[in-house]
């Protein structure tokens, strides 16, 4: 046995007179791109179930919609007080130059540039309406969410709202339909409007020329974007929020109405300090002492 | 060794440094005040991913993306390893099995996007994509005999 030697692979391969080429080990093609189709396949699941899966979570109707109108509309001045500046930071901007924007009716005015689908508008509404309704009273306010994100909002198309010291004018340009790439517009702008949101709703005072949400406070202030992160309010609808809203150490109550807060002030420094019942509050007047004076033709 | 083999751990090498980059892109942007705005397109929403609840580890402050700078880092090393020791089994092994876990992870992130927040972060979808380009990369090298 010692003696007989193996032929070796070359031995064969001459003897047999073929050339042999080496066992190619099996492709590794079939996981590969059984891996591929297996993660394309989850994603498109995914997608599918969002598809199929209403939006929208239950908007509050009847009584349900009111008591949600009512909590934001109807915050007390004493716990908005408890909350101070809460988790909120001024980011109002001031704008030089004398040009003042006045309502329809010749008081000061709040215009608010946004669209039904932002979920960043959708945030920024929540504080805009505590603020405003310290001021005046809205009718038709409804509660719906963002398209984008699912936030809990009211929106402000079909709203109204009257006040003895200021002109709110809201603009909520695109709805929740998409349209194209984009989202299908609900309400042009005037040209006035066009004007303002091209000159202020972009470098320096925003970060995104034409961005939403814009707010103007009377050209004296203006703020682009939320005032708070989304984490605030994602998740929760009209109800939770309203509840949260009830505890001035929550998260939201720290974030939406310490937020409030700033906009009263903003508020408060084009309608000249009016009415006192609301502007000599101590936060109002201290958050309205850091801001810059609007210039003087720019008052009413 | 094939040309594949001698290819993709330079690949596996580039998937990760990449990956490192963007992470650490969207770790610093989550701590950097930012402003939230919403563009009129609407396709993609990176804002309010980063910026959501899931934005941030559970129990934790540290942002989810910090999550893809430690998976990308360890990747790095282990790419590194392999072109080093591109005969030993064992680092191929090792970031198979760390590419299966970090694509579970990536398929959770997309069902938050995709299904829960309806809104998709362009910067994360770049970061999951390279998840994906490295397991597929560690499975189509051969193991080393």
């Amino acid at each position: 046995m010692a003696s007989r030697r193996s032929a070796s692979p070359a031995t064969i391969t001459h003897s047999l007179g073929t050339r042999r080429t080496p066992a190619r080990p099996p492709s590794r093609g079939p996981l590969v791109f059984g891996s591929l189709a297996i993660v394309v396949a989850v994603v498109a699941v995914f997608a599918l179930i969002r598809l199929l899966t209403p939006t929208a979570t239950s908007t509050p109707a009847g009584a349900a919609s009111a008591d949600a109108v009512a909590a934001v509309t109807g915050v007390p001045a004493t716990r908005l007080e408890q909350v101070g500046l809460g988790s909120a930071t001024i980011k109002l901007k001031s704008v030089p130059g004398p040009s003042s924007l006045v309502g329809p009716s010749g008081k000061p005015e709040v215009f608010y540039y946004g669209g039904e689908y932002c979920p960043f508008c959708a945030l920024q509404r929540w504080p805009l309406i505590v603020a405003l309704s310290r001021f005046g009273t809205f009718s038709n306010l409804k509660p719906t969410f963002s398209a984008e994100g699912n936030v809990a909002t009211f929106t402000f198309h079909g709203s109204s709202f009257t006040s003895q010291y200021l002109d709110f004018v809201p603009l909520e340009r695109y709805g929740t339909q998409r349209a194209g790439t984009g989202w299908a517009q609900i309400q042009a702008p005037t040209a006035q409007q066009q004007t303002l949101i091209d000159i202020l709703d972009a470098p320096p005072y925003s970060s995104l020329q034409g961005g939403l949400p814009f707010l103007d406070f009377g050209n004296a202030y203006v703020e682009a974007g939320a005032a708070y992160p989304a984490a605030t309010a994602i998740g929760f609808n009209h109800q939770q929020l309203a509840a949260l809203l009830q505890d001035p150490k929550s998260t939201q109550s720290q974030a939406i109405l310490g937020t409030a807060n700033v906009f009263t002030a903003g508020i408060c420094r084009i309608t000249h300090m009016q009415p006192t019942s609301v502007c000599s509050l101590p936060t109002v007047q201290a958050v309205a002492a850091q801001l810059a004076a609007p210039a003087p033709s720019a008052s009413p | 060794m094939s040309g594949d083999d001698r290819t993709l751990p330079w690949g596996l090498l580039g998937a990760a440094a990449a990956g490192v980059a963007v992470s650490l892109y969207l770790t610093i942007a989550h701590f950097a005040p930012a402003t939230l705005v919403c563009g009129t397109s609407g396709l993609f929403n990176c804002d309010l991913v980063t910026t959501s609840a899931y934005g941030v580890l559970l129990g934790s402050g540290l942002p989810t993306a910090s999550a893809g700078l430690a998976w990308f880092g360890v990747g790095f090393v282990l790419a590194a390893v392999q072109l080093a020791r591109p005969a030993s089994p064992l680092p191929l092994i090792a970031h198979r099995a760390w590419s299966v876990l970090g694509i579970v992870f990536v398929l959770a992130l997309v069902y938050i996007e995709v299904v829960i927040l309806g809104a998709i972060c362009i910067w994360c979808t770049v970061a999951h994509v390279l998840v994906l380009a490295t397991l597929l990369m560690t499975l189509a090298r051969r193991t080393p005999a």
